[in-house]
């Protein structure tokens, strides 16, 4: 596999402030779908935003390069990256109940993709439409494409910004908490949607989630952010069946029905709450919530370091292969 | 599949105007209906007003021409001013019901008359002045957001607030001494020549050529408000999710900007056009006295001071009527421009 996007030691951070996203490497490829999780106010959102292109006037990033099919993002000029949006990257955002124009009509604002983009005409790109409506599995596209957002359901809703990211087939489609805001059921339609378009698309798929039962069903990979930075990564079976981070082994404790590790249940949940960018502790970031913190992790940041498998983590005294504290 | 879920963004789903006809038809319908309530209400409360405040009619003809007190009684027969107030208020409102408003003594004529012949000099005046301030406050405004913090922005910002810190008529009367008085490029008041017997395009330029200061004087004020709220709301709405989703797929910021977010930026600046129509219809007193135009403001101003209650009266009945009107259209604007307009 070919890594389709690549972020390497990435820091956000907003003016001289304390960076709210550093040292962050993670890669994504063809084909792949690779879940980000992480407290909410971890920085998944912006680490999205970066590699968009879209982070808020007042961040940036400081350091670290983003690689999308070895396009360096950063010092494209802002007409070049604008073509590579909708082109070949895609985004999907959290709220589905406000992330369409209200006063413009959904077919329109499916078709501006295709007219932008490609060029086509009015008749040709609603023919596209109608076809990308059906894709995302919407009933009865052709009266759908004359609706405005505010007739169609939140599930409705989400499918149409589906719809909007895939237009131009991109070869990687971000989606950023697709179903938070939507009903459980929905949120199962929604994700078997979106996997099975990964797959039949072969998209390089970034999913921000913070549910780790989501990760488990469509992920192949997972990323754990803590505090801004990557604690632990590897193949999805691998790390939740065998968490070696502390943090990663809190959330799987903590989650209402129950851990998919055998014995990680028996970890305390994570006490605390997630530190603002500005009150990181000095060394392990994780260390004021971690109870296995000895004087080495206030002493020096633990590096991410790989196993040969590819399972990584950052901690200087990781839980035991095979058998969680 | 179909999704059955309820919409939880904003309450209920509404049906489109273009899925249906029929809410569409209805809601005009109850429209109209409130609208005349509003025009019953509006008359009957002015009436009594009127009757409660000390003097009538026939007092006011009392002032022009010599009267004994027989013929004063005489008279308040003749108008059945001796009338219980609920016939005369029944008989006015059968009256007003054929649009006649009754006699003007002021004037000497019916107030129908009066009022029809005033009518154009103030329509003029608000229809050039709304439209006129609500086109260069919205480009002003425009213009300040996207170039938001920047030197145009500020420049624009201290334009704005001056226009809309000065009394219009401060400006009216330092405009008629520079432009009238010292340059003498326009005339300095009246609504057109007279006795030049201009008729079609000619008469049409010089009818401009009066209104040039009086409706500058008038758009002031209102270029800094529409500035201010269109660039308010044009920030306000390049916040939110949508505009992330546009620049999302690539389109170019000219598009998010003048597509997208414009057309939801305009619906305040819309609603405050119909404020605007309001106020001036009759509102516009003191520029109708400044540069002496026969307008509405100017008639109801004279028909209080010399008690002609059918004028008076009248004037209300057409200043109303015009701004229910406009709130009625303002409205099927709104429907136009919002989809989401809730038709209930
Ligand atoms: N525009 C911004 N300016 C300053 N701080 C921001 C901005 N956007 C987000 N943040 C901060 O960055 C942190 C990470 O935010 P985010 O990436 O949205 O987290 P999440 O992991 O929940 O998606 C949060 O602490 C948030 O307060
Ligand atoms: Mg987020």
């Amino acid at each position: 596999m070919t890594a389709l996007l690549e972020i390497e030691n990435l820091r956000i951070g907003q003016g001289n402030n304390a960076p709210i996203v550093e040292q962050l490497s993670l890669s994504v490829s063809r084909g792949e779908t690779v879940g980000l999780v992480g407290e909410s106010g971890c920085g998944k959102s912006l680490t999205a935003l970066s590699v968009m292109g879209l982070l808020a006037g007042n961040l940036g990033v400081r350091d670290g390069k983003i690689r999308l099919e070895g396009d360096e993002i950063q010092s494209l000029p802002q007409r070049k990256l604008r073509h590579l949006r909708g082109e070949k990257m895609g985004m999907i955002f959290q709220e589905p109940l406000t992330a369409l124009n209200p006063v413009m009509s959904v077919g329109v604002q499916i078709t501006e993709v295709l007219r932008n983009h490609r060029g086509m005409g009015r008749a040709e790109a609603r023919t596209r439409a109608v076809e990308l409506l059906r894709l995302v599995k919407i009933p009865d596209p052709e009266a759908r494409l004359d609706e405005y957002p505010h007739q169609m359901s939140g599930g409705m809703r989400q499918r149409v910004v589906i719809a909007i990211a895939l237009a131009c087939s991109p070869s990687l489609l971000i989606a950023d908490e697709p179903t938070t805001a939507l009903d459980v059921t929905v949120q199962a339609q929604i994700l078997r949607l979106l996997k099975q378009l990964q797959r039949d698309e072969n998209l390089g798929l970034l999913l921000i989630t913070h549910d780790l039962g989501v990760v488990r069903q469509v992920a192949d990979r997972i990323v754990v952010m803590y505090a801004g930075s990557v604690v632990e990564e590897g193949l999805v079976d691998e790390v939740l069946d065998n968490p070696r981070h502390p943090y990663t082994a809190g959330l799987i404790a903590a989650r209402p029905s129950g851990s998919f590790a055998e014995g990680a249940a028996r970890l305390a949940e994570i006490t605390g709450s997630v530190p603002a960018p500005a009150d990181r502790p000095a060394g392990c970031v994780f260390r004021d919530r971690c109870k296995q913190a000895r004087p080495e992790c206030e002493a020096r940041r633990p590096a991410l370091e790989r196993a040969p498998t590819g399972h990584a983590v950052r901690c200087h005294f990781p839980l035991a292969e095979g058998s969680p504290a | 599949m179909t999704q059955t879920l309820p919409n939880s963004g904003n309450g209920k789903t509404t049906t489109g105007p273009r899925k249906a006809l029929s809410p569409a038809l209805r809601y005009v319908l109850r429209r109209l209906f409130q609208a005349a309530l509003v025009m019953v209400l509006v008359m009957v409360g002015s009436f009594l007003l009127v009757k409660l405040a000390p003097g009538d009619m026939v007092d006011a003809m009392a002032g022009t021409r010599d009267l004994t007190a027989d013929q004063m009684a005489a008279l308040r027969e003749r108008y059945g001013l001796d009338q219980p107030v609920i016939v005369q208020l029944l008989r006015y409102m059968a009256l007003l019901v054929t649009f006649d408003f009754g006699y003007s003594p002021i004037n000497a004529a019916p107030a129908m008359d009066v009022i029809l012949n005033r009518l154009p000099v103030t329509a003029i005046l608000v229809v050039c002045s709304v439209s006129l301030s609500m086109v260069i406050g919205t480009v002003f405004g425009v213009i300040a957001s996207r170039n938001a913090g920047k030197p145009v922005d500020l420049l624009l910002s201290m334009f704005m607030l001056l226009l809309y810190a000065t009394p219009s008529f401060i400006i009216a009367v330092l405009m008629m001494l520079v432009f009238s008085v010292k340059l003498n490029l326009v005339p300095i008041a009246g609504f057109e020549s007279i006795g030049m017997g201009y008729t079609g395009l000619t008469r049409f330029f010089d009818i401009a050529h009066h209104l040039i200061l009086p409706v500058t004087a008038l758009c002031t004020f209102y270029i800094a408000i529409y500035g201010r709220i269109g660039r308010a709301s044009m920030l306000e709405v390049l916040k939110l999710d949508f505009v992330r989703t546009a620049r999302g797929k690539g389109l170019g910021e000219g598009r998010i900007f003048y597509v997208h977010a414009l057309r939801n930026a305009l619906l305040p600046l819309v609603t405050m056009a119909g404020l605007q129509v309001s106020s001036l219809f009759g509102g516009a007193v003191l520029i109708e006295t400044i540069f002496g135009l026969p307008g509405m403001g100017r008639t109801a101003f004279d028909a209080v001071f010399q008690r002609d209650t059918n004028l008076l009266l009248g004037v209300v009945f057409v200043s109303s009527l015009v701004v229910v009107i406009v709130n009625f259209l303002i409205d099927l604007l709104y429907m136009v421009l919002d989809p989401r307009v809730n038709l209930k």
